[in-house]
């Protein structure tokens, strides 16, 4: 089968890409494997939507949002299955309810999403009985599902899946004995902190990691070991693991990644014309609007390119140096703004971003910025500041 | 005498929190936002909780809720340990009260939720 734009994944990426792409005129076909909306759907707290709409909303409305949305766009046909193979040719093998199909591209965007970390991938000694389950897991057993989990639980990770997982535990009756972070300091917001363990007195061990997980049947106890080589045995039937996402790469093999996973142009071109990626398939973040705007962004150049064949011509480099471990995008296309979303390796509190050329010399400065490990800073750059290759630091302003 | 974090923004300032009969000060804010944040959650910190509600006779187990606006922080747990006691009826659309008084507070639906006939 034909179509302009094929959409692989259907969350808050492939949402906003696949509606970006029909709003430019584009047949466009989206293919999910579970439920339109992808993980957002487990998501009932009210942590959406601020960027995108205005106001705040739960994951389930956020999706309603670009349902509704979707299905007013003839030109976009919803597949429910997986895509078992693609090629470099823009050849899709599509399996679902109605049997295995190829379909055949103009342009392709990825927006496969990303994976949980689970226990395997953790050095966690013990004899790993049952009750040990991801924080996405979790939070569909619970809200999905309607399922009761366990009585007393360990999270591990403070990230944002681990935080709202402790607090959705906390609601459900279940009682979360601590939250563990294997670096010094935690790698979500303030306000996801206060509102999500403060508020419920969850005590968050910095610096400590669960070493070993006992029980015969099911969890009894974990073993965590604190900075200071102690060891601390903390008894409890479940164990969420939030120990982070890694974006879904098994499709795309034959897109030569870089030093940090893949890289695009600010139109989210992949280095392989026609190949579109966007959200977590990228890389990894906490909040679904800025998603979703990247989404927007691959739908709509991912048009063009399948109607018009364009391509951006010219774009410049941006390379991260210092503190600041990766950005995205890498390459800025020439002649037009772009939003750069920056990461560093540690917290800085009073952080400002440079932009110098190769000989050093600072093109422009962002003041004032607060910037963490756990999430990533936004930086709009306009067309006119970026007309060559750009080496970006983080310096602390004292 | 109280200590917390601000959540104003992601700097995450220190507070220091204190009163006597007249007023309430604030220390270790940057901004005017961080204090009037500290006063908010010193005398009446209020959040909008979200919960799942069990569901009789639909076609999901649970329908997810929100409170109709931000209620006090101390009312959200015994809040969530009566809804485990409770049921809602479906269907249920989004946007429906579910509760029109629990513990004084609305809670509205976030999901819709079809019925399932039994045929026994």
């Amino acid at each position: 089968m034909q179509t302009d734009v094929l959409v692989i994944g259907g969350g808050a990426a492939g949402l906003a890409a696949a509606i970006a792409a029909a709003e430019k005129g584009a047949n466009v076909t989206l293919v999910e494997s579970g439920t339109l909306g992808g993980t957002l759907v487990r998501r009932i707290d009210d942590s959406f939507g601020k960027q995108i709409f205005g106001e705040v909303m739960t994951g389930r409305e956020y999706v309603r949002r670009f349902t509704d949305k979707l299905s007013l766009y003839p030109r976009i046909r919803v597949v429910k299955g997986v895509v078992t193979a693609l090629g470099a040719d823009k050849t899709a093998e599509i399996v679902s309810t109605d049997g295995c199909r190829v379909y055949k591209a103009k342009a392709v965007v990825l927006a496969s999403g990303s994976r949980e970390r689970t226990v395997g991938m953790l050095d966690v000694g013990g004899t790993h009985p049952a009750g040990i389950m991801t924080a996405g897991a979790a939070l569909k057993a619970m809200n999905v599902d309607g399922r009761r989990i366990g009585t007393r639980a360990v999270v591990i990770g403070s990230g944002e899946s681990g935080l709202t997982a402790a607090r959705r535990l906390t609601l459900e009756g279940v009682k979360v004995e601590c939250v563990t972070e294997r670096m010094p300091y935690s790698a979500c917001t303030p306000d996801m902190k206060v509102y999500c363990l403060d508020d419920y007195r969850i005590p968050l061990l910095l610096s400590a990691e669960v070493s070993e997980i006992r029980g015969d049947v099911r969890v009894r106890e974990v073993v965590i070991l604190r900075s200071g080589g102690e060891e601390q045995t903390v008894r409890c039937d479940l164990v969420v693991v939030a120990a982070g996402r890694m974006p879904l790469s098994a499709l795309y093999g034959f897109i030569k990644p870089g030093a940090k996973g893949i890289e695009t142009d600010s139109h989210c071109m992949t280095c392989s014309a026609g190949f579109f990626i966007c959200g977590n398939a990228l890389h990894v973040r906490s909040g679904a609007d800025n998603v979703s705007e990247e989404g927007r962004i691959a739908g709509g150049y991912a048009a063009e390119y399948a109607l018009k064949r364009r391509i951006a011509e010219k774009a410049y480099w941006l390379t991260p140096t210092g503190n600041v471990s990766a950005l995205w995008p890498q390459r800025i296309v020439a002649g037009e703004g772009a939003t750069v979303a920056v990461r560093v390796n540690r917290p800085i509190r009073s952080a400002c971003l440079a932009f110098k050329d190769g000989t050093g010399k600072t093109v422009m400065r962002k003041e004032k910025l607060t910037m963490i490990p756990g999430d990533e800073t936004r930086i709009y750059l306009d067309a006119e500041d970026v007309t060559q290759n750009l080496y970006v630091v983080a310096e602390e302003n004292l | 005498m109280k200590e917390m974090t601000c959540a104003a923004c992601p700097k995450g300032c220190k507070l220091r929190v204190d009163s006597d009969l007249y007023e309430v000060s604030v220390s270790g804010n940057e901004c005017a936002v961080g204090r009037d944040y500290a006063v908010g959650e010193y005398t009446n910190p209020v959040r909008t909780a979200t919960f799942n509600v069990r569901v009789r006779g639909g076609s999901a187990a649970v329908v997810s809720a929100i409170t109709a606006r931000p209620i006090s922080l101390v009312k959200i747990l015994p809040a969530s340990r009566l809804l485990k006691k409770l049921y809602v009826d479906a269907p249920i659309k989004e946007g429906q009260v579910l509760f029109s008084s629990l513990l004084g507070e609305k809670i509205i639906a976030t999901s819709s939720v079809g019925k399932v006939e039994k045929y026994e």
